[in-house]
Parts: C-alpha cells; structure tokens; sequence
C-alpha cells in the first residue's frame, strides 16, 4: 500500500489508543467505519480527540467530509472533542467555536506531540519527495 | 415481532436507546432517520433524554439481519465517520 491516509484516537493525556488502518484506506480518504464508530462509542469517557492525516506537504485545513464527520460525532456523543489533521509538514487543532454547526476553527499547532511521527510513518511520508 | 420487522436503535448526545415499537426493516433511511428525530424531540426513546434540538444531519443507517445468537432485526443510527476530499 503507497502513501494513504491514516487515523488515530487519542486517550485523555493525547497518546494513542487505536490506530484506524482500514484496508480501503487510499491518499485522499478514510471510508465509513462502523468498527470505528463502535470503538469511539465504548471509550466515549476516555477519549479527548482524533486525528487523521492529509499525506502531503503543505495544507492541514480539514475537508467538508472531516468537519460534517467532526459535527456528527459530536453530537451523537454529547460532547466535543479535539480534531487534529496532520501532514507531512503542518499539525492543525481543530475544535468547533460556533455558533454553527459546522462553525469549527483552525490553530497551527507548534510542537510535535511523539505519535505526530508515528502518523506520518504509517502514511508513508517516506514515499514522498518535497520539491 | 414480525420477521419484516425490526428494532431501531439510536445514539444521541452520549445516550443510547431502543425505540419502543417495532419498524419496516426495509423501510427508506430517509424515513428511519426522520421517525428517530422526532422520537428524541418528543421524549419518546427510552434511555434518550427529550431534545428538542436533535439533528440527525449526517448519521447513517446500519441493518443487522436477525441470526441465531440475535434472532430480531436491527437497525442500528450512529453518526458517520469517514475523513477525506
């Protein structure tokens, strides 16, 4: 499998607790989950946010597809989360500021918490080349 | 319940919950997703606090045939979760 997209949960204290690596994964996607869904509902009470890649360089802000997926999620837990993009370059925090549904905001994040690496492993960095 | 039947069960605001009545099986998600959003507005999903802001914008609709271990259909609404362009 070349360069894909790649998801992780993260745990109160942002370390990782599922690494989502569907088989259909592919360079711009993560498809519907129900396994992930059943995951982020049986450890609602620890989980603090969710991050997937964009594997390039460049441009963390998230998708329509990530914010209407961040919003869902949301409200069928009842609470908000953190929501991290990350790609080979760039980390962005995400979190909703309203008062819209889908009224979320972007932050650069300026350090480099341990799995960031592990993300961009495991979407195949390596495999790109930045002009 | 009928085997054309089957239970409907919703996610909503950290609650979950059964629907009391049975519904079609086969009936259009359009449909399952507007019944289960007047249900939670109206109090009427045991387990799921009365909202009259429930928005089901952008769940979906999963459906498990009846088996020997869970011998009843279900239905079952969660929010969506894929990531991408």
């Amino acid at each position: 499998m070349g360069v894909t997209e790649v998801g992780v949960v993260l745990d109160l204290n942002e370390r990782p607790i599922l690494w989502h690596l569907p088989e259909d994964r592919t360079l711009t996607s993560l498809p519907d989950s129900p396994d992930l869904w059943q995951f982020i509902w049986d450890n609602r009470d620890r989980i603090s946010g969710i991050a997937h890649s964009h594997p390039w360089y460049g441009d963390a802000t998230p998708s329509h597809e990530d914010v209407t997926t961040f919003a869902a999620i949301e409200r069928a837990l009842g609470k908000r989360l953190r929501w991290w993009v990350v790609t080979f370059d760039r980390i962005m925090t995400v979190n909703w500021f309203g008062p819209g549904d889908l009224d979320y905001g972007c932050i650069a994040y300026g350090s480099n918490p341990e799995w960031v690496a592990e993300i961009r492993e495991k979407s195949k960095w390596n495999l790109t080349k930045q002009d | 319940m009928e085997s054309h039947e089957a239970r409907l069960n919703i996610t909503w605001s950290g609650q979950n919950g059964d629907l009391v009545d049975p519904i079609a099986y086969d009936a259009p998600d359009k449909d399952i997703l507007q019944w289960a959003t007047e249900a939670i507005r109206t109090g009427g999903v045991p387990g799921i606090t009365a909202d009259l802001n429930a928005n089901l914008t952008d769940f979906v609709v999963d459906r498990f045939a009846a088996t020997a271990d869970v011998p009843m259909n279900r239905i079952v609404l969660r929010p969506k979760t894929p990531f991408g362009l």
